[in-house]
């Protein structure tokens, strides 16, 4: 739907209390100042809104600010991007993280950018990100839509918001102050969590010598009917971590309300006391569709809505399941506030994750996200 | 230029922009919302990134000026 002259002016008369005159009059005031200061070659920012200029192809351009930009993505809160693969050895890390889709953003973009690619690839679109100016002053009461991430819309930030300069303008509000200490405290961070890969490498060298030369010199001059007996146990003893260590990775679950299936029942089977433990064993824990499992290891999700209310989201997560899907509610802590997120399925790597999202229907197939569960 | 209007001019904008419906404004051009889904990201280091999806405004511009008019 297109909301034209006539119906944007009734909504103005509505939110302002003016009347149809003045509203008229400032949006054409307002028309005309954008214009003015543009072809004056000035950029035009109101402030909390966006930026208007003519670029150097004279085409009449927008740029959304900062705090707009954050309030139309607020249904994406707190996703990061995720390292899928480490970097190249060899190749030493650059200062500059990514590639600038535009020349003229700096500071402020720029930075938040730089920023959220030191994220760990454990966390995947997890906790960390604060939208800037994140806060609620009016509309409280509105409430999640269950559309996939529809329209958890929040309204007007109450803090003040710093834009970058493409070229000089004129504030339509008050001027902005300059981010140059953001910048700099980026600058800062990045250097120093930049470090020289080729000293790590030294010291793993080192250490690998030094142990073998004290293994060496413990086997053959200390120890020397003992050496079968020691490697045996360093056998035993290699095989029995991982058994633990899949257990312990549980750092970024949350505490989980018992969920109402876990142990997949053998319902339909012909042959139930056949062989128990082969059918165990060839239960798979991941894909789509099944009841939920306790696969050991990684385990990711395709999130496919993210609700405030826990009610409606266990209420959604029971229609998917009636759908066969396999289904998982999370809860997640963004800038204070609880979101539930309700994925589907089970994976053990992103790459599966992604592949089977595509397979989804509309219109989960092009509006999910991969999180870590596990 | 009222402060109040300024403000009201953009809640209003943004709760269309939204509700997923594009805002005319004569004289200047058309906004709407655009979804961008997860995109896989190289960066100079070697590193492969996926990068979140997106929700980005665009904004049409009804008019041009040339060179000659500045």
């Amino acid at each position: 739907m297109t909301i034209d002259r006539e119906e944007l002016i009734s909504l103005l008369e509505e939110k302002t209390g003016m009347t149809r005159e003045d509203v008229e009059a400032q949006l054409d005031e307002l028309i005309s100042r954008i214009l003015d200061a543009s072809k004056r070659g000035k950029a035009l920012e109101i402030k909390g809104f966006g930026l208007f200029y003519f670029d150097e192809g004279g085409k009449l351009t927008f740029r959304a600010s900062d705090k707009l930009d954050s309030e139309i993505n607020f249904s994406h809160a707190g996703m990061e991007p995720v390292e899928l693969e480490p970097p190249k050895p060899g190749v030493a890390p650059t200062s500059k993280k990514q590639p600038e889709e535009e020349p003229e953003m700096e500071s402020a973009d720029q930075e938040k950018e730089s920023d959220s690619d030191q994220t760990d690839a454990d966390d995947v679109f997890g906790i960390g990100k604060t939208l800037a100016g994140h806060v609620d002053d009016e509309d409280d009461d509105e409430t999640e839509i269950l559309k996939p991430f529809g329209k958890l819309f929040q309204e007007e930030p109450s803090e003040s918001d710093v834009k970058p300069e493409p070229t000089p303008k004129e504030d339509i509000n008050k001027a902005g102050t300059a981010p140059a200490k953001k910048a700099s405290d980026s600058k800062r961070k990045t250097a120093s969590k930049s470090r020289d890969p080729m000293n790590t490498i030294i010291v793993v060298v080192l250490a690998g010598v030094f142990l073998f030369a004290a293994y060496f010199v413990f086997t053959e001059f200390i120890n020397p009917p003992e050496q079968p007996e020691t490697s045996q146990q360093q056998d035993v003893e290699l095989e029995d971590p991982p058994v633990t260590a899949e257990r312990d990775i549980t750092a970024y679950t949350e505490p989980e309300p018992p969920q109402p299936v876990q142990v997949p029942e053998p319902e339909d089977d012909p042959e139930p006391l056949d062989d128990p433990i082969d059918e165990v064993t060839t239960t798979d824990p991941y894909g789509l569709y099944g009841d939920l499992a306790e696969p050991e290891g990684d385990v990711f999700t395709i999130v496919v809505h993210s609700l405030r209310d826990r009610g409606v989201a266990e209420q959604t997560a029971d229609e998917l399941r009636q759908e066969g899907f396999r289904i998982t509610v999370n809860d997640r802590v963004v800038d204070g506030q609880t979101y539930y997120r309700v994925g589907i399925g089970q994976f053990p790597t992103i790459r599966e994750a992604q592949q089977e999202a595509t397979t989804l229907p509309e219109p989960f197939n092009n509006d999910n996200f991969i999180q870590r569960i596990q | 230029m009222e402060p109040q209007f300024i403000k009201s001019f953009i809640q209003v904008v943004k709760e269309q922009i939204v509700k997923e419906n594009r805002v005319q404004i004569d004289g200047l051009g058309q906004f709407h919302k655009v979804h961008q889904t997860q995109t896989q990201k190289k960066l100079d280091d070697g590193r492969v990134v996926l990068m979140p999806p997106k929700d980005k405004i665009e904004f049409k511009p009804e008019i041009s000026h040339t060179n000659d008019d500045r």
